[in-house]
């Protein structure tokens, strides 16, 4: 007996797969999960409860979601334009950085009153990392180098830098790798016009989330930038004889990218640390490719991928304290929700049959071509 | 003279994770697979290796138990891209971030413990010659096996059947295919050699450099494996050379002062540029810069049959319909 | 010197993929030591066929026998097994590789004295050795012995093409076929490669070897086959001893529609040039040259059909006059106006048209809604200018929909969420020609626009290229179909291989010497003549 696997690519998805899939990765990375905290003795249940629930049930731990999903949101839009152009930008970490490093500069070396010098920072911020990110869209176009290796080498020489920056010209005073506190007038502030103080962690930087999801989709949805976007991104052959420049699109999109990516940066920096150091990212810019690939239907779906991470980081911070489990568990989750999403993919593009009798060859929808 | 071979001694003992790790990244993209997982694979092989050894008192033992897990999660990255056709991208950032994590969660408990690990052993007489003596005839066992693994390797790509086949699959998997090569086993096997390097590599640092364990104490080691490919232009001679190359900016960075003094050719602005650019931190940026440059210049040379990636490295196959 | 002792047997062969039916009910039977012609236009079915046989594809019903036995294979390795080898039309052969590397890429030889090992040691030691001696031997004695010069140690990207080819012969002879099948294996060679390929094959079939040999080309039929095959539209239509059969009978076969629709063609009087392109030389995607020095004019209100078999040059001209494609050579002006090396943009706004062969990787995004792809040539014209210079989707919308009404598309459910790949291939037509009919083009050029289009369309989409002609667009036509030809065209152009050979009217020719010209490139009695001398 002959024993095959007959793999079919769906013409459409059915709508209990489209809907169902990022359910069914949470779920199944949530039970993977389990085994490391039976493993130290705990409830996944309590865990899980304390996580979610408990994080959402108080004003500090809604206001700790929300920063956090801030760059997390941010930093994702930088992953999903260029996406939706067809090209990775998998240097959004690189991009915080610059973007952070610029604000800290200026922060601490431009006099200003603290509105101007805030709009500076994040203008400067956003612009230098978004120059930095046009770089891999640049190489991408005019030489077809891989954009995906490039803004990952990116990234590791921005981080490094910063490094040599820690312990050269921008290094504090007491011996800390680190910059000098920013003055007050350079920090975003807790008070929102009208409503005032919500939470003393919630800076005003969060409106930042309304703004970008909203600029994103007039962008995307409203603009001729976004449609060609959306065109190039789609089918690059039948856009450039639309008369479309992929070059141009490449280099634009790779550039709001950075530019949003660097406000991460300049929020983190400017509303949460207060000055700059090494590790203040932890791994924002990594995550945030989840978060585009989770949100990849949209800009609002980019946000609630993004507040569903913040809400894991936040509640992971509490649980690690309050169970006494290393705060790492919540990247595991973060790793296994993706790690399952890309083999829920697979299920979405292929019907999977397994015959017993009848000899049957796997098909597949040609893959996008990746230059190097 | 013992600064330099200080700086030696700990320029071959920094390359052997590299190396190791990146002669394992090359046989994997040669077969068409791109593994960004190394980091996490390093980590794991880190921490299992040192669990295990602090358990059965055996660095051999740690040693493969290191390597298995290393294989473990290329096993992952494996399923994912050979069988499911996953983005080999992605697939491979999110081990390296479940290889961090499980081993920082994992790894608490044996934080500060302490083993006895791989000793070095001194070859007699040539131990003694100045400067390289020390490096290369007092070293542990691992690093004369990754010395030892480059010659394997290099005859396993470039003499063997099996060599020409990998290739054949990493540049066009649909002719391989019509020639009666499995495109699938390949690739499965390709990419465990690789997880089993880096598994070897992160085994070898907490086994035989540090001998003790801390999260993330590859700081970034596997990623500079997955440039030093690039860079060496998945050539296995060429690795070693840039592993030794970036092994000794690292060795550089930890021992120098890394300042000249005095002005050169009388102009204060060449000196403070010099004094920048061999700095130990502005040195660490080097593999990265230097891998996006030689990228660009072999996409610009234009003749990308004698360098160049495997073609078909992030494509998945299987066997289309026209 | 007929054999009548069979070798391969297909029954019965069908191919669907998803509802497309490639092959249907194909039987063929192949006698030893014959080269069997396999005749049939591009998209026949030809290619789908030797795939089956191959172990590529697994057909979807049908039966094989091959030297006596059933047989089902599941992979390229299975027929190699069997004694099958085949070259394919894209050569599967690794450029980085050298010659001797490709030949011998999966038979795993081991080196001198391990080689004699069996058993599990063996296949180790096979994998993990390289024998390159005895192959570099056997390689050079066949390439002696069949008159296949190249050098085993040549890297094969540094080879031409004719070598290439003979590199893919030697990887089949290599692996001791009993049959060899050729996929249309003068498509890419010079007349001379060719008279060479054919003197391999001849050799071939005298050492005993069987020969399938694909082509569309009717004078390599003449020339080779013993018998021949005519698929036509996924059917086999018949096979032939081809001494028995004329060349306008193949072409016939092959080419052969019934008469489906009759336009009514009112008389317009051509008016000032709006397409001059002369010197058109261009490569295609693998650096073939497959344009050489052609020229065109295209008057106000004249539609010019360009008659030729797919794979002459027609894909590189038409890309070529959108400036899509590199010139090599030539210039083009468009209304007086040098485009030459302009970007399609710039065609765009002089007014050109454009409805490319492949209407899913070159017309639409699959993916994408079709509002987008109605108006993808219309969003930066001001069309849909909403408020604060936005993009107003409702407008975008609106004129959709009036596209899709007004051009009769079926299948849209809503224009913003039925996408152009969920479309029937004539309906996605029917979009893009409206679509591009609606820029109200100076010139149009449309490469296939009724291939693979159902009936109704097919009128529908002559009917509209009629009516630009009315209203004094200058039509480029490419086209395989010869009656659409003879029924819309004023001026017919036959292209083969890369240069018009033959300019006519439809009133002042037919199909059958149309076909002639396609297939040979000469006019029918020339051809005949040429027969003749061959024979002599």
């Amino acid at each position: 007996m002959n024993v095959s696997v007959d793999l079919t690519s769906r013409e459409s998805i059915p709508s209990w797969l489209a809907y169902g899939a990022p359910i069914f990765t949470i779920v199944a990375a949530l039970v993977v999960t389990s085994i490391p905290l039976l493993w130290e003795d705990l409830s996944p249940l309590d865990v899980y409860t304390e996580l979610f629930v408990g994080t959402l049930s108080d004003v500090a731990g809604i206001s700790d979601v929300l920063r956090i999903a801030l760059p997390l949101f941010l930093a994702g839009l930088a992953v999903y334009i260029p996406l939706k152009a067809g090209i990775w930008n998998i240097g959004a970490e690189g991009q915080i950085f610059v973007g952070a490093t610029v604000c800290a500069y200026i922060g601490l070396n431009v006099q200003l009153p603290s509105y101007a010098l805030i709009l500076l920072m994040m203008v400067a911020g956003g612009f230098v990392a978004g120059l930095y990110g046009a770089i891999p869209g640049y190489l991408r176009a005019k030489h077809d180098v891989n954009e995906i290796i490039s803004s990952l080498m990116l990234t590791f020489a921005a981080t490094t830098f910063l490094g040599y920056l820690l312990r050269g010209p921008m290094q504090g005073s007491g011996g800390q790798t680190a910059t000098e506190s920013l003055p007050d007038r350079a920090e975003l502030p807790t008070q929102f016009p009208l409503v005032g103080e919500i939470h003393p962690r919630l800076h005003v930087g969060v409106v930042l989330l309304g703004i970008a999801v909203a600029v994103t989709y007039i962008l995307m949805t409203k603009t001729r930038l976004g449609y060609e976007i959306t065109f190039i991104g789609a089918n690059p052959e039948a856009a450039i004889q639309a008369g479309i420049s992929k070059y141009r699109i490449y280099i634009i999109s790779f550039f709001f990218g950075g530019f949003l990516a660097g406000l991460a940066g300049v929020a983190e920096i400017s509303g949460v640390y207060g000055r700059l150091f090494e590790d203040f990212s932890p791994g924002y810019g990594f995550t945030a490719i989840a978060v585009a690939l989770l949100g990849r239907n949209g800009p609002f779906r980019v946000l609630l991928a993004a507040l569903f991470f913040g809400l894991l980081r936040a509640g992971g911070t509490t649980v690690s304290v309050s169970f006494q489990v290393p705060s790492a568990l919540v990247d595991i989750i973060v790793a296994l929700v993706i790690l399952f999403l890309l083999a829920a993919e697979f299920l979405k593009q292929y019907r999977i049959s397994v015959d017993l009798e009848r000899e049957s060859e796997p098909e597949t929808s040609p893959g996008t071509e990746e230059p190097v | 003279m013992s600064l330099l071979s200080g700086i030696a001694e700990s320029t071959v003992r920094l390359a052997t994770p590299l190396l190791l790790a990146a002669m394992g990244e090359v046989v994997a993209e040669r077969s068409g697979v791109l593994n960004l997982g190394v980091e996490g694979m390093m980590l794991s092989g880190a921490l299992v290796g040192f669990a295990a050894t602090a358990v059965t008192g055996s660095a051999v033992i740690g040693f493969f138990a290191g390597v298995i897990a290393g294989m473990s999660l290329a096993l992952v990255h494996a399923f994912l891209c050979v069988s499911l056709k996953a983005d080999q991208v992605i697939s491979g950032i999110m081990i390296t971030l479940l290889g961090t994590s499980l081993t920082t969660y994992f790894g608490q408990s044996w934080t500060g413990e302490n083993i006895d690990g791989f000793s070095t052993i001194a070859i007699p007489a040539l131990s003694e010659i100045p400067v390289i003596g020390k490096a290369l005839f007092a070293i542990t066992i691992l690093d004369y096996l990754a010395l030892l693994l480059v010659p394997v390797v290099w005859y396993l790509l470039f003499r063997t059947n099996i060599g020409a086949e990998i290739f054949a699959v990493g540049e066009d998997p649909e002719t391989a295919d019509t020639a009666g090569v499995s495109v699938f086993r390949i690739q499965y096997a390709c990419v465990l050699i690789g997880g089993a390097f880096a598994g070897a590599g992160g085994a070898q640092l907490s086994l035989a450099f540090t001998k003790f364990w801390t999260s993330e104490m590859t700081t970034g080691i596997g990623w500079i494996a997955v440039a030093l490919v690039i860079f060496a232009q998945w050539q296995i001679w060429r690795v070693v050379v840039g592993a030794y190359l970036f092994a000794a900016i690292d060795a550089l960075s930890i021992r120098s002062q890394g300042s000249v003094d005095g002005q050169l050719l009388g102009q204060e602005v060449l000196t403070d540029l010099v004094n920048f650019l061999i700095n130990p931190q502005v040195m660490e940026t080097y593999p990265y810069i230097a891998t996006i440059l030689v990228l660009w210049y072999v996409m610009r040379q234009g003749n990308l049959n004698e360098l160049g990636a495997p073609r078909a490295m992030l494509q998945s196959y299987s066997r289309e319909q026209d | 010197m007929i054999n009548t002792d069979t070798i391969l047997e297909l029954d019965g062969i069908t191919k669907r993929f998803d509802d497309v039916v490639a092959n249907e009910d194909i039987d063929l039977s192949v006698r030893r030591g014959e080269v069997h012609g396999l005749l049939g236009e591009n998209g026949a079915g030809k290619s789908t066929l030797m795939n089956i046989l191959y172990g590529l594809y697994s057909p979807t019903d049908g039966t094989i026998r091959f030297n006596d036995k059933e047989r089902s294979f599941s992979s390229p390795e299975d027929a190699i097994e069997a004694g099958i080898g085949m070259v394919h039309q894209h050569f599967m052969l690794i450029p980085r590789m050298t010659v001797l590397e490709n030949v011998v890429l999966g038979e795993r030889e081991s080196p001198e004295g391990v080689a004699s090992v069996n058993g599990i040691a063996g296949s180790v030691l096979g994998m993990f050795s390289r024998g390159r001696e005895t192959p570099r031997e056997r390689v050079e004695s066949l390439a002696e012995e069949y008159g296949l010069a190249v050098d085993p140690d040549a890297k094969v990207w540094e080879l031409d093409i004719g070598e290439r080819q003979r590199v893919e012969v030697l990887k089949a002879l290599y692996r001791d076929v009993d049959l060899l099948i050729l996929d249309e294996p003068t498509a890419v060679l010079t007349p001379k490669e060719s008279e060479q390929m054919f003197q391999t094959i001849r050799q071939l079939v005298d050492e005993g070897l069987t020969v399938i040999f694909i082509t569309h080309k009717l004078w390599e039929i003449e020339n080779m086959a013993d018998r021949v095959t005519v698929l036509r539209d996924g059917r086999k239509i018949d096979t032939v001893e081809t001494e028995s059969v004329t060349q306008g009978e193949l072409a016939e076969m092959m080419v052969g529609r019934e008469v489906l629709i009759r336009m009514d063609k009112e008389p317009v009087e051509p008016g000032d040039p709006v397409l001059e392109a002369t010197g058109i030389t261009a490569r295609d995607s693998r650096d073939v040259r497959t344009l050489s020095g052609v020229d065109v004019t295209v008057h106000e209100g004249e539609i010019v059909g360009v008659a030729g078999v797919s794979g002459n040059g027609q894909r590189e001209l038409a890309e070529c006059l959108f400036g899509f494609r590199d010139l090599e050579n030539g210039s083009i002006s468009v209304r007086g106006e040098d485009l030459t090396e302009s970007p399609p943009k710039r065609f765009i706004e002089a007014g050109v048209s454009f409805v490319p062969e492949d209407r899913y990787e070159h017309g639409c995004a699959p993916e994408l809604s079709v509002m987008h792809n109605s108006s993808v040539k219309d969003y930066r014209n001001g069309k849909f200018e909403g408020t604060a210079g936005l993009l107003d989707y409702e407008k975008m919308e609106t004129y959709s929909e009036g596209l899709v009404e007004e051009f009769d598309i079926r299948g849209v459910s809503s224009v913003t969420e039925t996408e152009a790949g969920e479309l029937s291939g004539g309906n996605l037509q029917k979009l893009i020609l409206g679509r591009e009919m609606n820029q109200e083009p100076n010139l149009l050029i449309a490469n296939q626009p009724t291939r693979g289009v159902d009936v109704g369309a097919i009128e529908n989409i002559r009917k509209l290229m009629l009516e630009q002609r009315q209203n004094g667009t200058g039509v480029l036509l490419l086209s395989e179909d010869l009656d659409e030809l003879l029924d819309v065209s004023d001026r017919i152009l036959v292209i083969y291989e890369g240069e018009f050979v033959h300019e006519t009217r439809p009133e002042e020719t037919d199909k059958w010497e149309l076909g002639m010209y396609m297939s040979t490139g000469e006019s029918p009695a020339e051809e005949n003549a040429q027969v003749i001398e061959e024979i002599q």
